[in-house]
């Protein structure tokens, strides 16, 4: 099981003409659970929104394998078909479409056939875990929904799609305590059960407290400035970013 | 079987409208329209008198008004080309199994029969000119209600109820293609709800035109009377040909007080089709009008169903939706007239224009002195696609009273980026992403529509939205 | 002596003829004198400038009304403002059973901003008819402010028309008042030709008796990102009438365009007519165009509450309509003329 799955090699990214990220290095392997940690605005939204090919965020340089193919050359849909997932710090509300609908497509894609029935099944054995009341299947996407809601139906989309990688950008910001253990206790089922890999972008530490980490990266101006064990939280939450600051 | 299904709820194409048969009809008037025509479909459909002096007299004033001088260019239809009459090679039939069948095979293919055999309450079938097939379920037609083709209306038990009606409510002086549907109208539906009953599940028409250069114009008549209820379906197609066909039908509705009417169409003419239909309702007091309408196909629409809000307390709904593509010009709206107090009108349309389409939300909300407190909501909603395309909005207010409360919303925009790459983030194609936008875009009228219409309509957008990235 | 039917202020796109709304035909109109304009602040009239730019713009009114301008001979006044600091302001003057017309036409060099200051007056018992069109042509990055306070007499019939064209990044504003006059016809039409240019309007009315207000204004966003945005709100009293006419025409071509109308409108009597079209036009696809309207009594609640503080119904309709005008009002960029219609509203606002 120590098949490479993430590659970040020198990896420059840009927004409207600003470069935010600088040679960032990355490897992650089947089953991993990575934190990428730093102040705000160190970059660490871009480089998920860049591996998943949001096409605001322009490749200044540098190459991302995954799964031994190169992600750069796919489209944001290829991407996901391929595996990858990104949970958005602020999902979009798009009206019309339910959240059955829209899970039940994107499932699809992922090349399974499943009748409608069996679908909503699955689907609300999900939503039980995640204790998102099975009203929710049928309301228009993130439509309306609570931030707690929004970060849910985010984790439900998680557990169906069951990703090889997935990327949680600011998963439990703005959640309180309950939601924070309903929301990783979901992460920690996709971890154990679909043994995904994981990276988790976050400023705070909360969601990480039942979590096994594997790394911790600390991305400082657009830099990995540190790499290390689970033992970094502590220490980040003991003391700030400060004493990475200054390197 | 599960197959056919199968074809029918979920495979839907374009291609499954563009068959054609041969044009076997036994009955075909030269093309054109002059007295001796007019006066030829009076003798063949039988009329009785007074029905062939209202053709000749309409003829005149189709002869005596000018075109309109707005709208979309008519220009391509040249009325010396239009077949007025066509008949087809059977008489009217009660049961499916007697339709000739090339004829049941059309319907079949676009899944008729069985869908009244599921959901349908009764089911009139027009093929051209005159209806092949009508048919009421027993347990309805016990209830009192009256569904049978126009032609027998005119002579049977209802022929006085008829006389009264006809053309009442749109009369040939109203606009030229009314005068012209007057002149050489034929085939449709007559429908009477008697009081306080409740007709559980709908009724439908569906119209078929089939004969190349043909035009149809079916007459629909229906009275809900007091405190009835009923819900109306029409459907409408034809094949693809190269020369210019016209839909001038007249719809016209009587909803009589504490009555409701819901009244449903998905119109998928082909899209060499000028269609200039005219649909309106009377609504007496505290009933109800509920338009949903879906506009899909056509070269050339003007369609704008009017409600008249005659009683106090009447209400009308209209929720509409109207898909402009290659070649099409679909202009497209609602009118109401709020004429008695406390009357209120609701409506919701949305518009998409893509692959150089013109689609115009024309609308009028006029409010007479006599509407006190009344209300109106519109909310109009157009998306551009790309931009080769066109969309224009062009509503109208007319209020003669203090005592209202009068709002109304237009917006225009495009797909959102953010929409598309979130989609496209879950693994959806780029193109599966707009069209799931753009569905969700329609479902104002997807979640008025019974289930196998709202896939339908799903479908028609999923196909029309094919091949929409460059 | 001899009048003329005219007609004004055609909707760029027809609908039903029976609504009566396409466009309107002014009776009774007479062929009218040069009026008399004082100016006053820190510019002059130049008789030697060129009228080129000026003569390709549509107005709001429409060919009709400058057909009948060129027939009595009234010739453009043209103000060239190259940076004046301070407002300048022009007074139209009109006196009781007269007719008369001025063609007054502003040019903005680039990088230059104005305040221009109109003030329409009569005899408030006047009567008569008066016409004011205003050709504007704003260069590169100009900026204009315009004013415009119609308060002729009571019995006059009035001509407002304004055509401009906005350059590149140039910036129009438009303060519009009419506080009276019996037949009144506002057209406005603005060609946004330039990238990144931009046109505000703020219009407010109040029409008592039969007092007859009739609209259109038309803005052309021909450039990428151009931006409008018009408001206009009202009050109909008596037997009073108004017809706006809004329309937002995104051309082909104006990308990142935005567009918005907003029409408030309060019905105070039983008798009033209020007729609204609002057209948005769209030839692009990354545009974004919306319309709102509000048309109604008084909100049942805001009386309440006004009339549980003690003020009574006629007294909080007064304060209602009259808010409306000041909110307009409150954006003239000059305190003193500001105060002065400001005082004129108070004045005038109170029901007939």
């Amino acid at each position: 099981m120590s098949q490479e799955v993430l590659n970040i090699a020198q990896l420059s990214v840009g927004v409207e003409d600003k470069q935010i990220l600088n040679s960032v290095n990355l490897t992650m392997k089947a089953g991993e659970t990575h934190v990428l940690m730093g102040p705000n605005g160190a970059g660490k939204s871009t480089l998920g929104y860049a591996l998943m090919g949001n096409p605001k965020y322009q490749i200044l340089g540098g190459s991302v394998t995954f799964q031994g193919e190169n992600l750069l050359e796919k489209n944001v849909a290829q991407r996901a078909q391929a595996g990858l997932f990104l949970s958005f710090q602020n999902p979009i509300e798009v009206p019309g479409i339910t959240l059955a609908n829209f899970l039940r497509s994107a499932y699809e894609q992922r090349g399974h056939k499943i009748s409608l029935y069996n679908f909503r099944k699955l689907l609300k054995k999900q939503m039980d875990f995640l204790q998102m009341d099975e009203s929710y299947m049928d309301r228009d996407l993130n439509v309306g929904f609570s931030g707690g809601e929004k970060k849910k139906a985010e984790i439900l989309q998680l557990l169906m799609l069951e990703p090889s990688l997935a990327i949680l950008d600011e998963t439990d910001s703005g959640l309180d305590v309950d939601a924070v253990k309903t929301v990783s206790n979901g992460v920690e089922a996709y971890q154990k059960n679909q043994n995904g890999s994981l990276l988790i972008i976050t400023h705070s530490t909360r969601i990480l407290e039942a979590l096994k980490v594997d790394y911790v990266h600390v991305l400082v101006n657009g830099r990995i400035v540190a790499t290390g064990d689970a033992s970094m939280i502590e220490e980040i939450n003991d003391h700030g970013f400060e004493h990475y600051l200054n390197q | 079987m599960a197959d056919n299904e199968k074809t029918y709820v979920a495979d839907v194409d374009r291609s499954m409208y563009d068959f054609r048969d041969e044009s076997k009809d036994s009955y075909r008037i030269e093309s054109g329209l002059t007295t001796e025509i007019v006066e030829k479909i009076s003798e063949e459909k039988h009329d009785p008198e007074w029905m062939r002096q209202f053709r000749l007299k309409s003829l005149e004033i189709y002869n005596a008004t000018p075109m309109v001088n707005w709208g979309p260019d008519t220009s391509g239809l040249n009325m010396a080309d239009i077949v007025t009459y066509v008949r087809p090679n059977t008489s009217m039939r009660g049961k499916w199994s007697e339709v000739p069948d090339e004829i049941k095979t059309t319907f079949e293919r676009l899944g008729i029969p069985q869908a009244e055999r599921e959901s349908l309450a009764g089911v009139g079938a027009q093929y051209d000119s005159e209806l092949v097939y009508h048919n009421v379920r027993d347990d309805v037609a016990k209830q009192g209600v009256v569904y049978t083709d126009m032609e027998s209306a005119l002579t049977g038990e209802y022929a006085d109820m008829v006389k009264s009606h006809f053309m009442k409510l749109v009369p040939p002086t109203d606009h030229k293609f009314a005068a012209l549907h007057g002149a050489v109208w034929s085939g449709g539906s007559f429908v009477y709800v008697p009081p306080h009953t409740k007709v559980k599940i709908p009724l439908q028409s569906y119209f078929r035109l089939n004969a190349p250069g043909a035009g149809q114009f079916e007459h629909t008549l229906i009275i809900v009377d007091e405190g009835a209820d009923l819900h109306f379906i029409e459907g409408c197609s034809a094949p693809k040909y190269n020369v210019a066909n016209l839909h001038a039908g007249c719809v016209e509705l009587f909803v009589a007080k504490n009555a409701r009417l819901r009244y449903s169409t998905i119109e998928n003419w082909s899209k060499n089709m000028y269609n200039l239909n005219t649909k309106r309702a009377i609504v007496d007091e505290g009933g109800t009008i509920e338009w949903v309408s879906g506009s899909f196909g056509s070269h050339v629409s003007y369609l704008y169903p009017m409600s008249i809000l005659n009683g106090a307390r009447a209400k009308c709904e209209f929720t509409g939706i109207t898909f402009a593509g290659e070649g099409q010009n679909l202009d497209t709206g609602m009118k109401v007239v709020h004429n008695a107090p406390n009357t209120s009108s609701h409506v919701n349309t949305r518009s998409i224009s893509k692959g150089g389409g013109i689609s115009t939300f024309r609308s009028s909300v006029s409010v007479t002195a006599k509407a006190k407190g009344s209300k109106s909501s519109v909310s109009c909603q157009s998306l551009m696609v790309d931009d080769i395309s066109r969309s224009d909005t062009i509503p109208a207010m007319d209020i003669r009273t203090s005592d209202v409360d009068i709002g109304h919303e237009a917006t225009i925009g495009r797909i959102s980026d953010d929409a598309v790459f979130y989609l496209m983030s879950r693994g959806l194609s780029e193109e599966d992403a707009r069209a799931m936008i753009v569905s969700g875009f329609a479902d104002n009228v997807g979640k008025e529509l019974p289930l196998e219409y709202a896939v339908e309509m799903n479908n028609l957008i999923r196909l029309e939205m094919k091949g929409s990235i460059g | 002596m001899k009048t003329y039917d005219v007609t004004v202020n055609r909707l760029p796109v027809l609908t039903w003829n029976r609504l009566r709304m396409n466009e309107t035909t002014v009776s009774q109109v007479s062929v009218p004198q040069q009026g008399s304009v004082t100016l006053s602040g820190d510019a002059s009239f130049n008789p030697t400038a060129d009228p080129a730019p000026f003569q390709a713009l549509a107005t709001g009114c429409g060919p009709a009304l400058s057909a009948l301008l060129e027939q009595a001979e009234i010739c453009p006044q043209i103000l060239t403002l190259e940076g004046t600091p301070n407002p300048v302001r022009l007074t139209f003057s009109h006196e009781d059973n007269t007719s008369s017309a001025s063609c007054v036409c502003l040019y903005l060099k680039e990088n230059t901003s104005a305040v221009v200051l109109m003030d329409y007056t009569a005899p408030l018992s006047a009567a008569g008819q008066g016409t004011v069109q205003t050709r504007i042509y704003l260069e590169k990055s100009a900026k204009l402010h315009l004013v415009q306070v119609q308060r002729v007499g009571r019995g006059f019939t009035f001509f407002n028309d304004i055509g401009a064209a906005c350059q590149e990044s140039a910036r129009f504003e438009l303060t519009q008042l009419i506080l009276s006059g019996e037949r009144s016809y506002t057209g406005c039409e603005i060609a946004l030709e330039g990238a990144d240019s931009s046109f505000d309007a703020g219009v407010a009315y109040a029409l008592q008796q039969s007092d007859k207000l009739d609209m259109n204004y038309v803005v052309r966003h021909i450039g990428k990102r151009t931006n409008s945005n018009i408001d206009a709100a009202g009050s109909l009293q008596g037997n009073s009438a108004k017809l706006f006419r809004g329309t937002i025409d995104f051309v082909n071509g104006s990308a990142g365009a935005v567009g918005s109308e907003k029409e408030e409108v309060l019905l105070i009597d039983e008798s009033c007519v209020n007729q609204t079209i609002p057209l948005i036009l769209c030839a692009e696809e990354d545009v974004e165009g919306n319309h709102g309207a509000s048309i109604g009594k008084p909100d049942e609640e805001v009386l309440f509450y006004l009339s549980s503080r003690g003020i009574p119904q006629e007294a909080a309709y007064a304060l209602l309509i009259r808010a409306k005008l000041d909110a307009v009002a409150g954006r003239i960029p000059q305190d003193e003329f500001r105060q002065e219609i400001l005082d004129a509203i108070r004045g005038g606002a109170a029901r007939a």
